[in-house]
């Protein structure tokens, strides 16, 4: 296993709840998780290393626009990763018991544990499981945007009926 | 048929293999490792089944309990081998992993890609995918060692 500077924590600090798999061969090797009391954060298991005990997994967190312009290749899964400033780095073992948990910088994250920058979205090499993400997160943020011009348009006539009573008390003081 | 992993077959939740599997002669082309490898016609249920009592073999690569219940067609999936049409499909799909996974994609899936002539007798394979990938669910009569035979190497 690869050796990295870390601090050594005791939980997570959040509460995984498994979405569904991105990168499937043979098993996960990248999975999304989202803590259910936290729903705009996505974390992503992406696995990295082993050895005769555990499995690595490093673990990333991302918003909903930022987790979009992957699915739309504006960015890399390079990118997604470079997003957080701290990453945590977890050790499973076959029973998925948390042998160890890492926190680590970016800048002490082996190179070997993170993918070049050409790793962007490819429909037909991800799982299903992505399509459906990317729709989720499209309709989410297309909901978002509706409910934020409806507002813009609220706060619009608002100023409006400012202006028309202001003009209205003006002329009725004449 | 008799398949390779029939007894597993039927302790699944789903047909395995499933319906749409045919049997057909192909050329296919499989990454494996050095010519001999045990892990080159291992599928990845086999390579968990002999975890144990040999725990020399790394861990299941699971990051929930979904997985490990998972008795659907994953597992059917996990039971077949990964065949590509092409050395050209072949390669780009290491490459795929080769981007992400730098030199853990050799430690993974091997440094060569092997050949050979499938035929109707050999197994069922599923419809092959937009990457000229497929799934093949062998039968217990053939020595895939014996058959395939190196025809292209990665270079790290």
């Amino acid at each position: 296993m690869e050796k990295f500077e870390h601090i050594s924590v005791k939980g997570l600090d959040f509460n995984p709840k498994k979405m569904g798999d991105l990168l499937y061969y043979d098993s996960p090797l990248l999975s999304h998780f989202q803590d259910p009391n936290q729903p705009k954060e996505h974390y992503f298991y992406r696995w990295v290393d082993n050895d005769d005990q555990v499995n690595r997994w490093l673990i990333f967190k991302n918003t909903d626009a930022e987790v979009l312009s992957f699915f739309n290749k504006s960015c890399g899964e390079l990118d997604l990763i470079q997003k957080n400033n701290a990453l945590t780095l977890l050790d499973l073992d076959d029973n998925l018991n948390k042998v160890g948990i890492y926190v680590s910088s970016l800048t002490n994250i082996p190179s070997a544990y993170l993918p070049t920058n050409k790793a962007f979205f490819d429909e037909n090499r991800y799982e299903s499981y992505a399509l459906t993400l990317k729709k989720k997160l499209e309709t989410t943020l297309q909901e978002e945007n509706i409910l934020f011009q409806i507002l813009k348009k609220v706060q619009n006539l608002e100023k409006e009926q400012k202006n028309t009573k202001k003009i209205l008390s003006e002329l009725l003081t004449k | 048929m008799i398949f390779k992993y029939l007894e597993h077959h039927n302790k699944l939740q789903v047909e395995c293999p499933p319906k749409d599997y045919k049997s057909f002669k192909i050329a296919a082309y499989r990454w494996i490792f050095d010519e001999g490898n045990v892990q080159n016609f291992q599928t990845q249920y086999e390579k968990f089944m002999k975890r144990y009592p040999n725990p020399s073999n790394p861990p299941k690569r699971y990051n929930d309990i979904s997985d490990i219940e998972k008795q659907g067609t994953k597992m059917c999936e996990d039971m077949a081998y990964s065949m590509y049409v092409s050395v050209e499909t072949a390669e780009n799909g290491f490459v795929f992993f080769l981007e992400r996974y730098k030199e853990k994609t050799f430690e993974m899936f091997g440094k060569n890609i092997a050949s050979a002539e499938i035929s109707e007798q050999d197994g069922v394979n599923s419809k092959i995918d937009n990457n000229g990938h497929f799934n093949h669910h062998p039968a217990t009569t053939i020595d895939y060692e014996e058959k395939f035979q190196v025809v292209a190497c990665f270079i790290k």
